[in-house]
């Protein structure tokens, strides 16, 4: 261990970063704060624990190029000290090498391994709406002067639901027992792909078009069922998807504004990390998925006072072509954060969210076409580094005043806490950093 | 509110999400003709219910798949046969397993108001009666009134959990009981709390929190009441009528209280409901002689009132009382109580012993003979307008019976499907209200419950094959001739053996004779007819056979065997 640690401090510099948050929180009713959310995409306030340490190891060769290794392990779940449970959930996210400054090559860059490969995000959200690839691969990005292209292409082969992969236990060939063999595998194929026209505003500010597409193809497989009685063909199956984003940044500190537009079918409109349980044709293919979603992430601020607004509105329609269907929806979620900065470490914000979501098909427990709606009121007096909205790290106290429309409420189970009331409280103490992220900057 | 946006939100939902408007598609049902169709079993249309579903065909005792979306799929199928009712499997949330066999048949019930979500759901519903009507077919929903699903357990040793346990006997003579707190055997004090050092008075029940399979306590709430429930244990001895009525179905299906108040008009109310939320035609009623006589009057009578309060008229409320004795079965047609009951006693005097298995044709008239003293004489009131003895639900087997086919197998019989072409023609010239078993035209013959289950896409539901036709040809001949529908029935021919069955079918405008030879070899018989002497007389299925009538109105009918010819001018 020592010895992976000493070389490449050795041979390399190296750098660390982090995104992190955390935070206690209570509903002050004697419970834990929750988050009470309709949508696929809430506002980000009430968000569990979540660590991400980035390392990253540069080299650069003279005349030949920098090449950097990322490293980023990542952990979620409850902490030991809240849970007494010794464990997380670890998973390593960034693991690649990327090898940029190439001579004979300007603007040139690829990488190979396992990547968050993404674009911009809408913060309020914790939302990635058009470009969000995170695969095992490599890829290529190109920016000559006032241009930014960049392609991505992997594999996934996700472990749920023995929908890519299956093992089954067979008897063991020489002994007593059991052993499991591989007895279906099928890898999801992604590409992505951008192409970014950057213009020059004025003295600072900046503007962009950006396009992407994106392909999936998932192989035809059979999967046993019944103890392996059974065979059941999986067809062949994929997805894409085609968007748009204006974007433009630059006129003051730390401001920025997206519109974002995408519409994807297939795999790209369950996701990419997702395994469709339901929602399939009979013939067990997604490919008649649809989604539509549209996004505006933005911030402006001044000395004094910041603005961040967040939004977006989904259309989301299944494989099984049922028209009336609850799984078949509209949904969305603005949010608007002002927030006054007292001095260079404090803050004052108040943010304001709404979320709406209409299913196609009739809720079963009233049997009415319901739509729930989730209004948050949040107030958020922060220790920070720095002014705007976006200096990290941030200590804040926040509260959150959450009400629920009658059909919220019916939207989950009569037991649920969620159900019992119109309004819920959540008071949380906690921390959000980015520190040289490679995911959050 | 602050997303303005959001106001795209409220475009138009589909129709299927508020009430349907009420309709009256049947304005006689001596006109329909019903298919009964297991939902599981008919068509997969919607993969995504496709929940616990079993991919091993011969897994007959599980969900295949089968949806409302898979009936609203191939209503063309429906179409080409040529039926005009359907009657579908129970609608509501059943529980999902018990002893290893599923709910797929739809009679467990756990929610008397929440649809199957192996079906779908309520939208999905509205839509499936909505698209039937618009193919001019009725729609008839499974009724359960008499049970739950194994939603409780006796728990006879008090000790707060479901056991099975073996007991020094209570007969003192030292013998060892095996009682299952799941099912325990009919006790007439009321199932009792007991351990080996004797009784301890009521056995108290314990609703069981099982969500992983769906045994939960029923909705609505109220139905999660003790008081509701009889109690008694498990029914032992199928001829003694209290246990027949208060003892739970075997398989642990609960036993309600139908004689209290209380329970009757909740029972009311979750039915009533169902015709409200979905413009359904006609209720058939699950183990009707398992409930006290005295229901039937009350629950009928608020079920049409209802569904004639919501502008809904003639729906249809016929029951299964699943026995031979035709005046039991009658017994429930009387005095404001069922329109009609499935036609029990025919299937076992006529279609199992006449076409089966070679019975005298002469059992037909006698069965006949009886109906119009077992069965009401006089329609309903605010009923559909014919007696039930003019309106028996004809039927020659269904989802609780061994197929036509599998019994004519084992029978021997040289050629069992000319012997269903022959049960077939009965069953659609007959006087009454036939219903068909799904599969019966595409030649299914599985066995007992599930064998007798299978799901029609094993046939590709195939509509060129020989049976096909010969069911098609039949009801189209039904719903063409209304001597057929509304005809006077009048036997011309029986005997005291297997042979020639010929009966007159008469409304006054139109007179028709069918006659099937229930034999293996051919017959000869002179009949008397009402047809005019000298009048030449035409096989209306399509053959060239004519056959001459004779002054005095007699006609020389020769048939091959199992031969079938329907008459006419």
């Amino acid at each position: 261990m020592l010895l992976l640690l000493l070389v490449p401090a050795v041979l390399a510099d190296v750098s660390v970063g982090s995104y992190g948050r955390v935070q206690a929180s209570t509903d002050l009713a004697g419970g834990a704060g929750d988050a009470i959310d309709v949508v696929n995409h809430p506002t980000r306030l009430e968000k569990d624990p979540y660590l991400e340490l980035d390392v990253v190891l540069d080299r650069q060769v003279e005349d030949a190029g920098l090449f950097e290794v990322v490293v980023t392990p990542a952990l979620a779940g409850d902490l030991f000290h809240y849970d007494g449970a010794w464990d997380a959930d670890l998973a390593l996210r960034n693991l690649y090498a990327e090898a940029s400054a190439l001579p004979r090559a300007p603007g040139l860059s690829c990488w190979a391994g396992s990547r968050m490969w993404r674009g911009d995000d809408v913060h309020l959200l914790d939302f990635w709406p058009l470009d969000e690839l995170n695969v095992v691969g490599g890829g290529l990005t190109f920016r000559p002067k006032g241009w930014d292209f960049g392609l991505a292409t992997g594999l996934n082969r996700l472990s749920a639901g023995e929908y890519q992969v299956q093992w089954t236990e067979v008897p063991e060939e020489a002994g007593v027992g059991s052993e499991p063999v591989l007895t279906m595998d099928r890898q999801r194929f992604v590409a992505g792909g951008r192409a970014a026209k950057l213009w020059g505003v004025g003295a600072q500010s900046t503007l962009r078009l950006k396009a992407y597409g994106e392909l999936q193809l998932l192989p035809a497989a059979t999967r046993l069922e019944d103890e392996g009685e059974i065979t059941l063909d999986l067809p062949a199956d994929r997805g894409g998807a085609v968007g748009l984003q204006l974007s433009s940044w630059g006129w003051a500190h730390d401001s920025f504004a997206h519109l974002f537009v995408r519409y994807a079918t297939g795999l790209s409109a369950y996701g990419l990390l997702t395994v469709p349980s339901d929602g399939m044709a009979t013939d067990y293919s997604v490919h008649a998925a649809r989604e539509f979603q549209v996004a505006l992430s933005g911030n402006h601020e001044t000395d004094r006072v910041g603005l961040l607004v967040g939004g977006y509105l989904r259309r989301f329609q299944d494989a099984d072509g049922v028209d009336v269907d609850p799984d078949d929806r509209w949904e969305g979620a603005l949010g608007l954060r002002p927030t006054v900065f007292f001095t260079d470490l404090a803050s004052l914000g108040v943010e304001v969210s709404q979320e709406v979501l209409r299913p196609d098909g009739l809720n079963p427990r009233d049997r009415a076409l319901d739509v729930p709606m989730v209004t948050k009121l949040a107030v958020l007096p922060a220790l920070q580094a720095g002014r705007g909205s976006l200096a990290r790290p941030q200590i804040r106290v926040q509260y959150v005043l959450t009400y629920l429309n009658d059909d919220a409420r019916l939207w989950f189970d009569a037991r649920d806490t969620r159900s019992q009331r119109n309004v819920h409280h959540f008071l949380g103490l906690g921390a959000e950093w980015w520190l040289n992220s490679r995911s959050y900057r | 509110m602050i997303l303005p946006l959001f106001a795209l939100l409220a475009c138009a939902p589909s129709p299927y999400t508020a009430d349907p408007e009420i309709t009256n598609l049947v304005d006689d049902w001596r006109d329909r003709v019903i298919y009964q169709a297991l939902t599981d079993r008919f068509w997969n249309g919607d993969g995504s219910n496709d929940l616990n579903v079993s991919r091993d065909p011969s897994a007959l005792a599980r969900y295949q798949g089968g949806d409302w979306e898979g009936l609203i799929d191939r209503v063309d199928y429906l179409d080409e046969l040529g039926v005009n009712a359907i009657w579908i499997s129970p609608v509501f949330r059943n529980v999902e397993e018990d002893a290893g066999v599923s709910s797929y048949h739809g009679y467990w019930p756990q929610s008397f108001r929440d649809t199957n979500p192996h079906f779908g759901d309520l939208a999905k519903l509205r839509e499936l009666v909505d698209v039937m009507h618009q193919h001019d077919i009725a729609v008839v929903f499974d009724v359960v009134v008499n049970h739950v699903g194994q939603l409780f357990y006796y728990d006879i040793n008090m000790n707060g959990r479901p056991d099975i346990t073996d007991y020094y006997a209570t007969d003192g003579s030292g013998g060892m009981e095996t009682v299952t707190e799941w099912d325990p055997g009919w006790d007439p004090g009321g199932i009792q709390a007991w351990t080996t050092l004797g009784y301890a008075g009521q056995a108290p029940i314990e609703w069981l929190w099982m969500p992983e399979l769906n045994r939960v306590p029923p909705e609505p709430p109220e139905f999660a009441n003790d008081a509701w429930y009889h109690r008694m244990g498990r029914v032992e001895d199928w001829g003694d009528f209290d246990q027949v009525v208060r003892g739970d179905f075997p398989g642990g299906l609960k036993d309600l209280a139908t004689e209290n108040p209380n329970v009757r008009n909740a029972l009311i109310a979750v039915w009533s409901d169902w015709i409200r939320q979905t413009d359904a035609d006609g209720f058939r009623i699950d183990t009707v002689k398992h409930v006290e006589l005295d229901f039937w009057p009350e629950f009928c009578g608020a079920i049409r009132t209802f569904a004639h309060g919501i502008g809904k008229d003639n729906f249809l409320v016929f029951g299964e009382s699943f026995d031979g004795d035709d005046a039991l079965v009658g017994s429930y047609t009387f005095d404001g109580m069922l329109d009609s009951a499935a036609y029990f006693p025919q299937k076992y005097q006529v279609f199992d012993d006449v076409f089966k298995y070679g019975a005298a044709t002469r059992k037909v008239e006698e069965l006949y003979a009886q109906r119009s003293s077992n069965w009401g004489g006089t329609p309903q009131e605010g009923g559909i307008g014919v007696a039930p003895a003019d309106l028996p639900v004809n039927f020659m087997d269904n989802h609780d019976t061994a197929r036509f086919l599998f019994d004519a197998q084992n029978a021997g019989l040289p050629d069992p499907e000319a012997a269903l072409r022959g049960a077939l023609a009965f069953l659609f010239t007959t006087e009454g209200l036939p219903v068909l078993y799904y599969g019966t035209e595409q030649g299914f013959s599985g066995g007992n419950d599930p064998a007798n289950r299978e799901p029609l896409w094993w046939s590709g539901l195939d509509t060129s094959g020989e049976l096909f036709s010969w069911t098609q040809r039949l009801i189209a001949l039904r719903k063409e001739h209304t001597a057929l529908t509304h005809g006077e029935l009048r036997f011309a021919w029986t005997g005291d053996a297997a042979g020639l069955l010929a009966f007159e079918r008469d409304d006054g405008a139109e007179l028709l004779l069918v006659a099937i030879n229930t034999a293996e070899a051919p017959v000869a018989e002179t009949v008397a007819t009402s047809f005019a002497g000298g009048s030449t007389l035409m096989d209306l299925l399509g053959t060239s056979r004519s056959f001459a009538v004779a002054n005095g109105g007699t006609v020389d009918i020769a048939l091959g065997a199992r031969e079938v010819v329907v008459l006419g001018e």
